[in-house]
């Protein structure tokens, strides 16, 4: 029987420098109070609701609940994944996270502070801390800018750079962090391939120095191999410089390689929440146990011989989610009580965390 | 669809009014007092008055409101007032211009379109071929082209090689279908070359962008053949964009069926027109102008109904 | 003589500002009779453009098949004629492509385009092809058929509309299916749903399928036969348990080590394969593909190129190094 290679991630190209980097920013970061040290981020009850108008002047008739009550918290350091299919409301999170949007309800807590509550200056200092990569290489980068210019235009507008030797030194810097060659800082996007340009974006994520990334999709468009560097690539940028993800994927075996603590979303709701480990062991939400099923393992004769779950009808319309569980339309397991009752989501033990009727004190315990 | 047919049709009713107040305030701008010119050219067509007489039936002793009022309640009742210097009102006269005008331009459009369209699409399936070249080459001359210039030729030469003119006289086409598209083929023809050389270029361009399309593919990988995937998939979808382009050029047809109608000797609106407007007939160019708006307005209207009627995707709000 | 399709030595080439682009560069392979043949690569494999060329999909211009046999129940279709190829597509071939959204028309109800290689193969009515399209709607599980019929596609959700193209080439019950990512563009579970469909209606009505993919997942599960492309080339091709459990070739090594694996401890730790897929235009007819990649690769992978070889019965590897890389397939879980 062939024995289970321990192996750590990639290993990159960097050099000695890195670390006084490393060190560096370890310094510069904001210091936390000791008690909530380990807490980087808090969402309490977060919703995201787009309205629907018609008509000349306006009118909202309906509302898209793109987040409809959203509840958790990461330590610092680690890596949140969040994983759904369309609709789940998975990317509104993590745009509401960096305040693209301006929240329906709920509250953020970074770092222990309102977001809601800062004035635009303190807002302005958070944004270098808090920085978002996403899935588009090809759309997120601007064809007329060079890499130099794309690396350093958030240092610019927050003049955390002075002078040509200052910026010189960053863009090389970042260039070799995420193991591109500093010689390509004077060309332009469209001269790279899908994956070299997502290491540019992560460059640029990480030129303001930042303690916290929401990557939203950043491996989904690229082929296999390159996924496998991009994620390597974050996870030893994570362990080395201490920052904090989430990371939003559709692919469950990605969001749950990358990251400590998984949770599943469906229509604007969280189905399940708990370590990735916990996830695949005992998934305890139909709903999670189906996107398992439906996760085709690389290895024909484990794959082939795993229950196949597969589910029925379609997603339905954020605009109108069923009355009870988000799910139930879809659930075998559901019942009147799922469509009449929204199920609360509740600790099950161990920080667990499940949204459903059937679970807590029955034997719904999911397997592979 | 009828509830979004009727909201536009009400929405033409301020549109009107902007129009009308445009045209009315534009006509009162040209410099020269027009009453003046008024008195003199009916001097010299034989009616001696004088310019208190004539500010009075123009109703331009009152004020510039109460006269727009006037005139703009008058449309809704059929009443585009009379003529100052010829003793009809402005609506029969127009009534009898428009009808050849309309004649000239649908006969434009109907060739055009009947050139532009099917060499368009035979240009974009044979795409960089010797004919798509020649083709191309044809209608970027046409296009450079005036189209006077273009007239002028045609009306001298055959006189002077096989003494052949179009005939001069406006006979209606109820009256006489035969002479009647004798005399219009010419002005037509001409009229639908100028426009072709564009159109043709927009169908090819517009029809290439379609063929590039994923089911494109899909429909010659179900075995269908090229005929029908030119005609069922690529000329419907291409003509989305290409009936905007036919809307839009109605206007500049109607406007400068002008000169053609010179030309000739077609007694349209255009020829009309010109002639009103160097006499300072005011009633007359308000009537013109307001027809021109309308007639652009309601195939605005036709062409935002067709595109429903060609694409179902589109959400007629 | 049970195979069904025959590539032979298939070349297509693509011509771009003055570069030649060998996409399918002497390409050989089989399909049998209702198996399921994966071919998995990434992008600048050339994966898609082997499929496309069976049925002279190829554009022109750029591309053009310059060489090679395609035999097909014993006929080359590369010589046909053109109306004996629209013949054979969409009648006895049919296909299927990634982004359903896009590869349906968008002015034509699907009922129509369901209807359309009914009534241009087997000389159906409308009437008659109109039950046959709602008939083939209500198999592969779209509710209302009658009425879904009579809608176009853009009121169609993606995994429908991904059913309905797969409707529409099965309508005439071809013996292969080709089908060209067909689920990349879908959700994860709407993607379980079509695959299964689409699996089960082949078996029912024992058609063949390749089915072209990146993703390692789907292989695994419903392929008889895979082929792993990469420049251009089949770099390996044997059964799944071959390619997953016991691959050869140090790419289908690297790949396999890349995929997160589900259920297995992140102990197991993902490997990259360092570099980048080749530029098309500069891969040397008298190297191996891989080579700059490779991390077995030895001065003769530079300078030949390295025939595919049987090393077990019906499993083949094109690579000099094969036996050195046993001990990383042997790590393997």
């Amino acid at each position: 029987m062939a024995e289970k290679i321990k192996s750590t991630s990639v290993e990159l190209p960097i050099g000695g420098e890195t670390k006084e980097i490393i060190d560096e920013r370890i310094k510069k970061q904001a210091p936390v109070p000791k008690e909530l040290e380990k807490q980087i981020l808090k969402v309490d009850h977060l919703k995201m609701y787009f309205p629907v108008t018609k008509g000349l002047l306006a009118r909202q008739v309906a509302a898209v609940k793109a987040v409809d009550d959203v509840s958790f918290s990461i330590k610092r350091g680690e890596t949140l994944g969040i994983v759904g299919e369309s609709g789940s409301g998975k990317s509104t999170v993590g745009n509401c996270i960096v305040r693209n949007y301006n929240i329906t309800d709920g509250q953020i807590f970074y770092n222990n502070q309102d977001l809601s509550k800062l004035g635009k200056g303190e807002m302005r200092k958070l944004r270098k801390e808090v920085q978002m990569i996403t899935q588009d290489p090809y759309a997120s980068l601007d064809p007329r800018m060079t890499i130099s210019d794309i690396i350093l235009e958030g240092p610019r507008i927050h003049k955390t750079v002075r002078g040509k030797g200052e910026e010189r030194e960053l863009v090389g810097q970042m260039l070799e962090l995420v193991g591109l060659n500093r010689s390509f800082k004077d060309r332009h996007p469209h001269e790279f391939s899908g994956g070299q340009r997502q290491r540019i974006s992560i460059a640029r994520g990480l030129a303001l120095n930042p303690a916290f990334i929401v990557c939203d999709e950043v491996v989904s468009a690229l082929d296999v191999s390159i996924q496998a560097q991009i994620v390597g690539l974050l996870m030893h940028i994570q362990e080395e410089l201490d920052i904090t993800y989430i990371f939003i994927g559709h692919d469950l075996s990605v969001v749950r390689h990358i990251s400590h603590n998984v949770a599943v979303m469906y229509l604007g709701k969280i189905m399940e929440l708990t370590s990735s480990d916990e996830l695949y062991k005992t998934p305890l939400h139909p709903y999670t146990q189906a996107l398992i099923s439906a996760a085709p393992i690389p290895n024909p004769t484990v794959d082939r011989g795993r229950e196949r779950i597969l589910l029925k009808g379609e997603i339905p319309s954020p605009i109108n989610p069923p009355q009870g569980c988000n799910f139930c339309t879809r659930c075998k397991y559901a019942d009147e009580q799922c469509m009449q009752e929204e199920p609360e989501f509740l600790d099950v033990g161990g920080g667990h965390f499940v949204a459903c009727h059937k679970v807590p004190g029955t034997n719904m315990k999911g397997g592979h | 669809m009828g509830k979004y047919v009727t909201k536009r049709i009400l929405l033409l009713v301020p549109t009107l009014l902007i129009v009308c107040i445009i045209v009315f305030a534009l006509m009162r701008m040209i410099p020269g007092s027009a009453v003046d010119m008024i008195v003199y050219r009916l001097g010299q067509a034989g009616q001696q008055v004088s310019a208190a007489d004539v500010e009075a039936k123009l109703g331009m002793d009152k004020p510039a409101i109460w006269q727009f009022f006037t005139w703009f309640i008058g449309i809704f009742r059929g009443d585009f007032g009379t003529s100052l210097f010829q003793n009809e009102s402005v609506l029969s006269m127009i009534g009898r211009q428009l009808m050849a005008t309309l004649e000239l331009v649908i006969l434009t459009l109907i060739l055009t379109n009947v050139i532009s369209i099917p060499l368009g699409l035979y240009c974009a399936a044979r795409q960089d071929s010797i004919s798509d070249y020649t083709i191309r080459s044809i209608s970027i001359v046409l296009m450079a082209l005036p189209v006077f210039w273009i007239a002028t030729l045609v009306l001298i030469y055959p006189a002077l090689w096989w003494q052949y003119a179009p005939p001069a006289t406006y006979v209606s086409f109820f009256t006489d279908p035969i002479q009647n598209l004798k005399m219009f083929l010419v002005p037509s023809l001409l009229g639908a070359l100028s426009q072709t050389g564009n159109q043709l270029r927009t169908v090819r361009t517009v029809t290439l962008e379609t063929l590039r399309q994923d089911y494109i593919r899909t429909a010659w990988s179900k075995g269908i053949g090229e005929g029908r995937i030119m005609l069922r998939y690529a000329f419907r979808n291409a003509m989305i964009p290409v009936i905007t382009v036919i809307g839009g050029s109605i206007p500049g047809l109607i406007g400068g069926s002008v000169i053609l109608e010179n030309m000739f000797n077609i007694p349209g609106i255009g020829a009309q027109l010109v002639n009103s407007l160097d006499n300072r007939d005011y009633p007359v160019v308000q009537g013109c102008v307001l027809i021109f708006a309308i007639i652009v307005m309601v195939v605005n209207l036709i062409v935002d109904i067709s595109y429903k009627w060609i694409d179902p995707r589109v959400e007629l709000e | 003589m049970d195979e069904l399709l025959e590539v032979r030595h298939l070349k297509t080439y693509f011509y771009n500002n003055g570069a030649e682009l060998r996409a399918a560069d002497d390409l050989s392979y089989t399909v049998k009779k209702g198996e399921c043949v994966a071919i998995i690569g990434e992008s600048g494999s050339g994966k898609s453009v082997s499929a496309l060329s069976i049925l002279r999909l190829i554009p022109f211009p750029p591309g053009l098949i310059m060489g090679g046999e395609i035999l097909f129940q014993g006929k080359d279709l590369l010589k046909l004629s053109d109306k004996e190829i629209q013949g054979i597509r969409g009648s006895k071939i049919g296909m299927i492509f990634q982004e359903p959204g896009t590869a349906l028309n968008p002015v034509m109800t699907i009922g129509a385009q369901i209807m359309e290689p009914l009534i241009i193969h087997k000389n159906l009515g409308k009437k008659e092809a109109w039950a046959e399209a709602v008939e083939l709607l209500r198999r592969v599980d779209i509710p209302n058929p009658e009425e879904r019929a009579r809608q176009y596609p853009h009121q169609f959700s993606g995994g429908m509309q991904q059913r309905a193209m797969i409707a529409m080439a099965m309508s005439c019950n071809p013996e292969l299916l080709i089908a060209d990512e067909p689920t990349t563009a879908l959700d994860v579970t709407v993607q379980a749903q079509v695959l299964e469909q689409l699996n089960r209606l082949r078996a029912e009505s024992d058609t063949a399928l390749i089915i072209i993919t990146h993703n390692l997942g789907i292989v695994a599960r419903y392929a008889d036969s895979v082929k792993i492309m990469y420049g251009g080339k089949i770099v390996e091709s044997g059964s799944p348990v071959d390619i997953f459990e016991n691959p050869h070739h140090p790419y289908t090594l690297g790949l396999i080590r890349a995929v997160p694996r589900l259920d297995l401890s992140k102990d197991y730790g993902l490997h990259t394969i360092e570099g980048e897929p080749p530029d098309m235009s500069k891969i040397s007819p008298d190297s191996c593909a891989f080579a700059k990649r490779c991390t077995y690769a030895i001065e003769r992978c530079q300078n030949e190129r390295p025939p595919l070889e049987e090393t077990r019965p019906g499993h083949f590897c094109a690579c000099f190094q094969k036996n050195e890389t046993k001990a990383e397939r042997e790590a393997l879980v």
